[in-house]
């Protein structure tokens, strides 16, 4: 591994990219260290891979249930990052940056793999559907293994008719859990512009869902 | 939805914080929040679905496979290699010059005999006539046109 120091040949971009840094992230130890990346440094590089690589995983492994193809999509996941990140200009931090590629990355995978039929549409019953409705924990221990993954299965469906923007700000806030304050100072938009966006994707998603109740496909 | 329970949509969802008496109040009077907020509130459990329920930490040698991969996409391709500009245009000179020297073969070993034809009445005249049994008329007629382009020196 220690021979790999100066080996990577970062791409040529010809004039040196001009990262537009406007932020509070700016002067962080986080945008030193991407600047370094940057100017082509590939410990810095490879700093970021250990510092996010079980982050990364674990946002994969949450959304897709499938540890085989977790580290193909991880590999693309920081390769991508490698390739674009002259183009990152400090507007969101890093994290919600790299949240929003490996978000991408899943779903990619899921459109090239063709999602299969929600067991929702095709054999999901009126009382797992109720039980559904009506349970109040985040995940019911007590729910059969086949009601969870039609769940999981129904909202990336619905999920997949966001904008990426929106759609990882619904990750952010229901799954990591963030807060909206946190979703502000992680975004730069202010806290009201965060509500507001999280109230209309939840609007969206919740049209998709009665359309998808009455019609057995969801609609665009 | 009422704006005053929009107000406080995320920190219900998120059970933090104190809610208004506001909020709470109009929960209690309007039917159609109340109902939107369930809905929303059943929506919200479903997204943490995706929460990973175990730490996922990525393998050994993970860091080497992303370089190998990384690597993999800057290495160029044959495809590169055609497109670059100067050795196209090497590869478009060679194949003129291969189309040219095999055109030059091809005509130049073509076996065929190059006969040059009379330009005169009486030799087309002959030519025509050459395969052909004579009879009393043809040779009149050739008489007659060997007369006809007599040129006295």
């Amino acid at each position: 591994m220690d021979g790999m120091a100066g080996v990577l040949p970062f791409p040529v971009t010809g004039a040196r990219p001009q990262a537009k840094t406007r932020v509070d992230h700016r002067n962080s130890e986080e945008a030193a260290l991407v600047r370094r990346i940057q100017d082509r440094d590939e410990l810095a590089f490879r700093e970021i891979v250990e510092r996010y690589q079980a982050k990364v995983f674990s946002i994969i492994f949450g959304i897709l249930r499938n540890h085989n193809d977790a580290e193909d999509i991880a590999q693309q996941v920081f390769a991508k990052i490698y390739f674009s990140i002259g183009n990152f200009d400090f507007r969101s931090s890093l994290l919600t940056w790299i949240y929003k590629i490996t978000v991408n990355e899943c779903y990619d995978y899921l459109r090239k793999k063709r999602v299969r039929k929600l067991v929702y549409e095709s054999d999901f019953s009126e009382e797992d559907a109720l039980r559904m409705e009506n349970s109040d924990t985040a995940t019911d221990q007590h729910a059969p293994v086949d009601i969870v993954l039609a769940q999981r299965d129904l909202i990336l469906k619905l999920l997949d008719k966001l904008s990426e923007e929106d759609r990882v700000l619904i990750l952010l806030k229901e799954v990591e859990g963030h807060s909206v304050e946190e979703l502000s100072r992680m975004t730069r938009m202010n806290e009201n512009t965060i509500k507001v966006k999280l109230f209309r994707a939840r609007q969206k998603l919740l049209k998709a869902a009665q359309r998808l109740n009455r019609t057995g496909q969801p609609v665009a | 939805m009422h704006q005053s329970v929009r107000d406080g949509l995320e920190e219900y969802l998120a059970g933090t914080g104190s809610l208004s008496e506001g909020f709470n109040a109009h929960l209690k009077a309007c039917r159609e929040c109340a109902e939107e907020l369930q809905g929303l509130r059943e929506q919200a459990r479903l997204i943490r679905v995706l929460r990973s329920s175990e730490a996922a930490e990525p393998p050994p040698g993970f860091y080497a496979r992303v370089v190998e991969r990384i690597e993999r996409r800057t290495q160029p391709s044959i495809w590169a290699a055609l497109l670059d500009p100067s050795f196209g245009r090497r590869i478009a000179m060679a194949s003129a010059a291969l189309a040219l020297a095999v055109s030059a073969y091809i005509v130049s070993t073509e076996p065929f005999r190059v006969t040059t034809l009379p330009a005169n009445a009486i030799s087309i005249q002959a030519l025509s006539q050459q395969d052909t049994p004579a009879t009393a008329a043809q040779d009149r007629d050739v008489v007659l046109a060997s007369l006809a382009s007599f040129q006295e020196n």
